[in-house]
């Protein structure tokens, strides 16, 4: 048994990970899909100062609380800032990063350096796409069912973790045991990024072909890279 | 498989639930023991304005998100006024409620006309008990490896949901059929009466734990064993 944390990206919440989530369950692991501070059901408690480090703060602690041993944290989307941060915080009780079509920025890189090409709408605390951009541009790769589902859910995310220049210590002169794969039909972050942070941390690499919800679209795929 | 919801109390998180959801896991049910706003890993976000209806709203909304329907429904302590509001909000997606000497507060109720023997001192946003309160007192029947582990996690409560009444709208005229209620017969709070008076408004099954507040630690297997019969 493995206990996998699984960290959403912007406009999601631990919902996202639903068919990743029960399939792992069913394979007899442990399994947590944490909701970031500020997203999905926690959207009431959105607020000025959080950013992707005040996240992964929490989800450092909550490694310890629930003490969990050789977790393996797999990211995605803005969850892998929180993957990066939460791994240098908890280094002894993490054995394994995946990236799944994730952002791995350096320390002083702000998510907006990297994601240019996004349109999110500012409104006061948090930022998002509209109903309409989030139809037919964010989910529009989606079965209908699941793109209903996820318009149901979608949420704007609190705007530090896009602003917020990312603080890292020690992360990316460790050596951590990874996976990145990249998203072939995903804008962002692009093929570029992937690269790059497979090539820092010497990473194994993979690649679907699919768009950047690859939990929604290709769960058993996805189930079958985070096993490996 | 049942999807059981385990809602903590005062000074806890989570992580008050992982031994005994280890044991439901296991027995193949899903299990979500969601830590409330202010608490456990969430101690350094604790601002005004979290009450017993902020933390039951976030619940409600976990509920949804997580598109979890014929919930059983535990709450612990504090947990259980948690319980109530977030039932009276989801109702459609609740089987049944299960109190695990918790408290069930009537509208207006606060903690402290029920709870009057506590010791915890506020300082600021939350309150809770000092460290030598929580060692000899709060935890003191546990055995010292649970209760090293509990010390080391407990954590100051937001002080809203101490200082406000409950608001429930309809939680105590509707039927909720198949509610337990457990009571722990080696705790002072809250007690035998509060405990039964919860069972006879709501018509619940009434049970009874030989041990302190916190059998979820002490009894595990035994409150499993209830959570699991129903």
């Amino acid at each position: 048994m493995t206990n996998f944390v699984l960290l959403h990206g912007t406009y999601q919440g631990g919902w996202i990970w639903q068919k990743v989530a029960s399939r792992l369950r069913a394979a007899g692991h442990l399994v947590y899909a944490p909701t970031l501070d500020g997203c999905a059901e926690r959207k009431g408690q959105a607020r000025a100062g959080i950013n992707a480090l005040t996240q992964a703060d929490e989800v450092a602690q909550f490694l310890f609380y629930e003490d969990l041993r050789d977790a393996v944290l797999v990211g995605t989307s803005s969850g892998g800032m929180v993957a990066c941060r939460t791994a240098e915080l908890m280094r002894d009780r993490v054995s394994r990063l995946v990236f799944l079509d994730a952002v791995a920025l350096l320390p002083g890189e702000a998510l907006r350096d990297i994601v240019v090409r996004s349109t999110p709408v500012v409104t006061g605390v948090v930022a998002g796409p509209t109903r309409e951009d989030a139809e037919n541009r964010l989910f529009a790769e989606l079965d209908p069912p699941t793109k209903a589902w996820a318009l149901e859910r979608y949420t704007p995310h609190p705007v530090g973790v896009r602003e917020q220049p990312m603080q890292l210590d020690s992360f990316w002169s460790l050596p951590w045991k990874a996976t990145v794969v990249w998203c072939r039909r995903a804008v962002n972050p692009g093929e570029a990024h992937q690269r790059r942070t497979a090539e820092r941390l010497n990473a194994q690499w993979a690649e679907f072909d699919t768009g950047h919800f690859p939990m929604l679209s290709m769960p058993d795929d996805t189930v079958r890279l985070i096993l490996q | 498989m049942t999807t059981y919801v385990l809602v903590h109390g005062s000074y806890q998180g989570g992580w008050i639930w992982k031994d005994v959801a280890g044991r439901l896991r296991a027995a193949g049910h899903l299990v979500y023991a969601p830590t409330l706003d202010g608490c456990g890993e969430r101690k350094d976000q604790v601002r005004a304005g979290i009450t017993t209806e902020t933390q039951a709203d976030e619940v409600a909304q976990l509920l949804f998100y997580e598109d979890l329907r014929d919930v059983v429904l535990a709450g612990t302590s504090s947990g259980g006024m948690v319980v109530c509001r977030v039932a009276e909000l989801a109702r459609d997606r609740i089987k049944r409620l299960v109190f695990v000497d918790a408290l069930a507060l009537l509208p207006g109720e606060k903690i402290r006309d029920i709870v009057t023997r506590s010791t915890a001192t506020s300082a600021g946003l939350t309150a809770g008990p000092s460290r030598e309160d929580a060692a000899n007192r709060l935890f003191a029947d546990l055995d010292p490896k649970l209760r090293d582990f509990a010390l080391e996690r407990y954590t100051q409560h937001p002080i809203g949901i101490y200082d406000q009444g409950v608001k429930l709208d309809s939680f105590w005229s509707q039927q909720w059929p198949g509610t337990q209620v457990i009571w722990c017969k080696g705790a002072p709070n809250p007690g035998e009466a509060h405990q039964r008076r919860t069972a006879e408004k709501l018509g619940a099954k009434f049970a009874e734990l030989d041990t302190g507040h916190y059998p979820m630690l002490s009894m595990p297997a035994e409150l499993t064993q209830m959570l699991l019969a129903g």
